[in-house]
């Protein structure tokens, strides 16, 4: 049997909805690509045009619906978790397939790429001619088909979840006597863990420093998994005060005061700014500057607020957990 | 004559075909090219479908021509995207229509401050602005009465504060006087002098032989047929 | 942005009548959604308050696939499985009462004896005198009332199965955990119990087993399983996962239907939104040749579609809680009382959640907007030099 709560049902039908702007988007594209002539003034040229606007409008929806239909996507997930035998968090319920764990990290990279796109667009906008209009929508056809991944494997993931099979909670699944590419970061002597995590944030700020938005786009790229996998294997141990609790969605609850939220809206806000920075400036766009900026301040704001946790849990009980 | 200076408007070996490789094709504008030099007032003559509104909208970067370019400005107005001819046209032209296209619900004040809409102004902006023009065209009594209910006098005198509320360099007038009588069509002449003394370049398209060999007039442009006269 | 939000405030008052009937309609379909939503999970957490108070383990016996009466002796085997610190036989069933039309549950207590449940022990602990000393009843408010009201106040006439009566008085009324509960539930004396069903001594309806460590209840359940191969042992957490689906079966279900009202809806809206009128296509091209952007028309498209959406969303999520939690949902509620057995009336207690009010929001608001997304991009790009020439 799948489930059918009614929520898995709204889930699906906006994805349904998107698939069908996000296919409108690509076959646009498509024509846009093969058919652009930036100096021509034929009719077809002139409803390209047009057409141009309605794909940067339908990617732009389906990036702002994106955004809080993930968080939609969590707390179907954290719900569905009281139906199946062991899950006590969407973390239990994501490994539940083997689609689930890709899904996720498709879904986060899904969310990077359409933001870019339109960062891409507003510079492109900023030009008389839009020079960047056929590399913009050739870097869409691209994006599309990871869409479509996305899409096939939420559909595979919700309908391949077993209710009568008891699948793992966060506990186990993310701690170090599992042989997963997750638990091995967790075994990692802390020294390297932390040691790569500031590294790469320090990176990121030096870059800034030195206004060099590829350094910063490159630091901000492996932060995001690197800032994920340290909080797993780290600092979200604090936030619970239990040492073997290592979970990265149990901070989305109520009983966190629903910190996750936070830090997860700093990390995207920082490492995205990050890259789009970068590419801002290959763009000639003069804005670079002031991204940059945002993406440290960002970056910086996560990198408070997780640290935060240990050192008070230090200043506390004058021991490390 | 022709002005020291700067040229405001070029528009060079313009053409301009509708429904091109149809039955129905339509040459609108042949090979057009002339200048017009900043503050310089330019009357734009000829019958009825001799391609007048449409060299307008192509110097308004309403429409793209099918050859040829427009510069205004030095920019090449013709090339620019949508939304650059949008904002274009914002900053730079005021276009007084041929039927004064006033939005009938909203009222004379309303209807004055929607090209600065788009713009990051303030009310008291915004204000202030539309004050100052209702005050020239003596629109203010009625500021706040829709626009359905003026009369042709009226509704002419909002249409010009409209396009001049955002001060542009540049006026365009499409038949201004169409559906006016001789008293508003001469109220309508003083503006223009108005508009020329405060340095605007101004380009009246119109039949109306009241525009002809006006002292105040630079150049008068005769098209016929889609094609300057004379060239 | 300011001016162009205020501008499109203004236009939708300008086509008021247009608007009006689309946000009607809206305001409807939200308000059934949030009600049928906010009564479900009303329900559901009146039966999870129910669940929770069930034993962790319940052991039937089974005959020919039906449940029947089981040993009181496999109690005490039942107690020596490692990790059970309890095992009590419960006697208890429904009775009909005609008259009334309903099924009361007898549950029986063993006075001087333990409970399985924190209210049904402090009820027994109140009455234990009366209950072992006469044939006494401890009924819920709901039963005391409907009781009175068929001509019994103080005592009543149980029919036994060989036709004769037994006259039961009622010691006392009791307040259950739930409202639910309140209505249909009568406490005996477990030997008053066994004669008023006809049932031996030695045997019982079904044993309830109590288990401290939760991890070991799966471990347990299995042992009962194999020591009686005739059992059907059942634990909460089943129960709970039983329940949980039979609720999301039964509002996705609901849902599904809704979709397909709400697509009905957004094609007819899709198809109103499409049909400029000639005096908006001139607007429109009279805005664009004063300079607005197509990006600019669309913002306030935009604008217009979220505050049709968002307001209509609000309203009828206010008028849904004073629907349902106020007025006690007239007439929905009894659609959904097949949820379960029990009988109204009951109150809905209120709970209305984050989770529930974004779903509603999902399924509609972003649908409006996705509606009226290419009527408003074709609008944006009417050619300005037409429209207005
Ligand atoms: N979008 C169009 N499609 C097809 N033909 C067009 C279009 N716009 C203009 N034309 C044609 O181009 C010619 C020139 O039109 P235009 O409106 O420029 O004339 P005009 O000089 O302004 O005339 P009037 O004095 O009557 O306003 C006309 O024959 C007209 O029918
Ligand atoms: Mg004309």
């Amino acid at each position: 049997m799948t489930l059918l709560s009614p929520e898995v049902i709204a889930v699906l039908m906006l994805d349904g909805i998107l698939f069908f702007f996000a296919s409108l988007a690509f076959l646009l594209s498509l024509r846009i690509v093969l058919r652009w002539d930036e100096r021509a003034t034929t009719p077809l040229q002139y409803t390209l045009q047009k057409q141009a606007y309605l794909v940067a409008t339908v990617i732009a929806f389906i990036f702002y619906l994106k955004l809080p239909l993930f968080l939609f996507f969590i707390y179907t997930l954290d719900l569905l978790s009281n139906i199946l035998p062991g899950a006590m968090c969407a973390a239990g319920v994501t490994t539940a397939t083997v689609y689930g764990m890709p899904l996720f990290g498709l879904k986060i990279a899904n969310l990077y790429l359409f933001g870019l796109w339109l960062a891409a667009h507003r510079i492109d906008m900023g030009y008389p001619t839009m020079p960047y209009t056929r590399v913009k929508f050739l870097a869409y056809l691209l994006i599309f088909p990871l869409f479509v991944v996305e899409e096939a494997l939420e559909l595979l993931h919700f309908f391949g979840i077993n209710p009568h099979v008891i699948v793992s909670c966060c506990g186990t699944l993310f701690s170090a006597a599992k042989s997963s590419a997750v638990s091995a970061f967790v075994s990692l002597p802390l020294p390297v863990t932390l040691g790569t995590f500031y590294g790469l944030f320090g990176l990121a700020v030096w870059a800034w420093r030195k206004q060099r938005p590829l350094l910063s786009a490159l630091a901000n790229l492996l932060f995001v998994p690197v800032a994920i996998l340290s909080l797993i294997a780290f600092f979200s141990t604090y936030v619970y005060e239990m040492p073997h609790h290592h979970c990265p969605f149990c901070l989305l609850q109520a009983d966190y005061r629903f910190v996750g939220y936070l830090m997860y809206a700093f990390l995207f806000f920082g490492t995205f700014f990050g890259m789009a920075a970068w590419l801002a400036k290959r763009m000639g766009y003069e804005g670079w500057r002031k991204w940059l900026l945002f993406s440290v301040i960002g970056d910086f704001l996560y990198v408070a607020l997780v640290s935060y946790y240990p050192i008070a849990f230090y200043l506390k009980n004058g021991v490390w957990l | 004559m022709q002005k020291e200076g700067l040229n405001m408007v070029e528009v060079k070996g313009v053409s301009k075909v509708f429904n091109a490789g149809r039955p129905n094709e339509m040459t609108a504008l042949e090979d057009v090219s002339f200048a017009v030099g900043e503050g310089e007032l330019v009357i734009l003559k000829g019958p009825s479908g001799s391609g007048k509104s449409t060299l307008l909208s192509l110097i308004a970067a309403l429409q793209k021509p099918t050859r040829g370019e427009v510069v205004v400005a030095s920019e090449p107005v013709s090339r620019f995207s949508e939304d650059f001819a949008a904002l274009y046209r914002r900053r730079k032209i005021g276009f007084v229509f041929q039927k004064f296209n006033l939005i009938p619900s909203l009222s004379v004040y309303e209807n004055i401050i929607t090209p600065l809409l788009p713009e990051k102004l303030d009310e008291e902006a915004l204000k202030e602005r539309a004050q100052r023009v209702m005050e020239t065209f003596a629109i203010a009594h009625k500021a706040n009465e829709p626009a359905r209910n003026l009369s042709g006098g009226e509704q002419q005198r909002t249409a010009i504060a409209r396009a001049l509320v955002n001060d542009p360099p540049i006026i365009l007038a499409d038949e201004p006087t169409a559906n006016l009588d001789a008293d508003l069509s001469h109220a309508f002449l003083s503006y223009v002098g108005q508009m020329k003394e405060e340095g605007k370049t101004v380009i009246i398209a119109t039949h109306d032989p009241l525009f002809f060999d006006l002292a105040i007039t630079d150049r008068e442009i005769a098209l016929r047929n889609g094609k300057m006269e004379g060239a | 942005m300011k001016n162009l939000f205020a501008f499109a405030l203004g236009s939708l008052l300008r086509r008021g009548a247009k608007n009006l009937f689309i946000f009607v309609i809206f305001f409807l379909m939200v308000f059934v959604l949030a009600s049928v939503f906010m009564v479900t999970h009303a329900l559901k957490k009146e039966m999870f308050t129910t669940l929770s108070a069930l034993p962790q383990i319940t052991v039937q016996r089974i005959v020919a696939g039906r449940q029947t009466q089981i040993g009181v002796e496999r109690a005490e085997r039942i107690a020596r499985i490692l990790g059970v610190s309890q095992a009590l036989p419960r006697v208890w069933g429904f009775y009909y009462f005609p008259r009334a039309g309903v099924n009361y549950s007898i549950v029986g207590l063993e006075s001087f004896g333990q409970q399985y449940r924190a209210d049904l022990q402090k009820a027994a602990d109140l009455y234990v005198e009366k209950l072992a000393a006469e044939d006494v009843m401890i009924v819920g408010p709901g039963v005391k009332k409907s009781l009175a009201e068929h001509f019994y106040p103080e005592s009543f006439l149980f029919v036994k199965p060989d036709g004769s009566l037994k006259k039961v008085r009622i010691a006392g009324v009791f307040k259950p955990q739930t409202v639910l509960e309140s209505n249909d539930l009568i406490l005996m004396e477990n030997s008053l119990v066994r004669e008023i069903f006809g049932m031996d001594e030695s045997m019982a309806t079904d044993i309830v087993v109590r288990v401290p460590n939760k991890e070991e209840i799966p471990t347990v359940a299995r042992k009962i399983r194999e020591i009686y191969p005739d059992t059907r042992v059942i634990t909460r957490e089943d129960l709970r996962i039983s329940y949980q689906n039979v609720f999301d079966y039964k509002s996705g279900i609901f849902l599904a239907l809704f979709i397909v009202a709400v697509f009905t809806f957004f094609i007819i809206l899709y198809d109103k939104a499409s049909g400029l009128s000639s005096e908006e296509k001139r607007e429109i091209g009279i805005l664009k040749a004063l300079g607005w952007k197509i990006g600019d028309i669309m913002r306030v498209k935009f604008f217009e579609a979220a505050v049709i959406s968002l307001t209509a969303y609000l309203l009828a999520v206010t008028a849904a809680v004073a629907y349902v939690f106020m007025a006690q949902a007239p007439l929905l509620k009894h659609l959904f009382t097949g949820f379960s057995v029990l009988k109204p009336p009951f109150a809905l207690p209120f709970t209305v959640d984050v989770g529930t009010l974004a779903l509603i929001f999902f399924v509609t608001v972003p649908v409006y907007i996705a509606a009226t997304l290419i009527p408003s991009w074709k609008a944006a790009t009417l050619d300005a030099d037409e429209v207005i020439r």
